[in-house]
């Protein structure tokens, strides 16, 4: 798919190695684990808190740079990965199908032909 | 005895060391490498919003076995998903 993924926290990369090392899940992360313990980029993030621990925000950066998407949960509530996936797949299509648009509900399976075309004549029809 | 070990590293790990996290200004275009102003500890910052330049960062990573720098803008060219987390030991 052409995404590298980078997880950041405020552990230091010690810990992250240790983590590495103990859990049986985390033995296999293949992407890289960032350092950030002085909370210097979760703050140009807007993810920072007092408590030291960040929120959980994700965030879809295009080749280019610019975000594209942006998620914050707070507190005790995880991710849905699917719905990550999902977003990039729609992202890259549409990114690949210029004045084409993912609506609401495309699916990583409905491919090309499930995008629609976007125009003033649209409007009202969804 | 092993056990008792890994939880002594463990901790020994888990202490505040100095490490070098630099902002690095927007990621893109500009390809920023110089350090941006980061926040002030204790500022309130916000949320970057979709359609702005992803900020730019230099940090120590674990990246399969070795322990490195990376930059966001290692990766121009491809597709990023940044993920922050509250801590190691804890589901995503």
């Amino acid at each position: 798919m052409n995404v590298e993924v980078i997880s950041i926290s405020t552990d230091t990369h010690f810990s992250h190695w240790m983590w590495k090392k103990t859990s049986p899940t985390i033995k296999n992360v293949r992407y890289p684990m960032a350092s950030d313990p002085s909370g210097a980029v979760a703050r140009a993030y807007g993810v920072w808190q007092k408590s030291g621990v960040n929120k959980r925000g994700r965030f879809i950066v295009n080749p280019e740079g610019t975000i594209l998407a942006v998620e914050v949960l707070y507190g005790p509530i995880g991710r849905n990965v699917d719905e990550l996936i999902r977003q990039i797949k729609a992202m890259q299509t549409v990114a690949d199908n210029p004045g084409k648009a993912a609506p609401a509900g495309w699916q990583p399976s409905d491919g090309v032909k499930g995008l629609i075309t976007t125009g003033k004549d649209d409007i009202g029809r969804y | 005895m092993m056990r008792v070990l890994l939880v002594f590293l463990a901790v020994i790990f888990m202490l505040p060391a100095h490490v070098p996290a630099q902002v690095l200004g927007g990621c893109g275009t500009s390809e920023a490498t110089e350090p941006a102003a980061a926040p002030e500890p204790g500022q309130m910052t916000r949320v970057p919003l979709p359609g702005e330049q992803a900020p730019n960062f230099e940090l120590p990573a674990v990246v399969g076995d070795d322990i490195t720098t990376i930059r966001l803008s290692d990766y121009k060219g491809m597709w990023r998903v940044i993920c922050f987390y509250p801590a190691d030991f804890t589901f995503v």
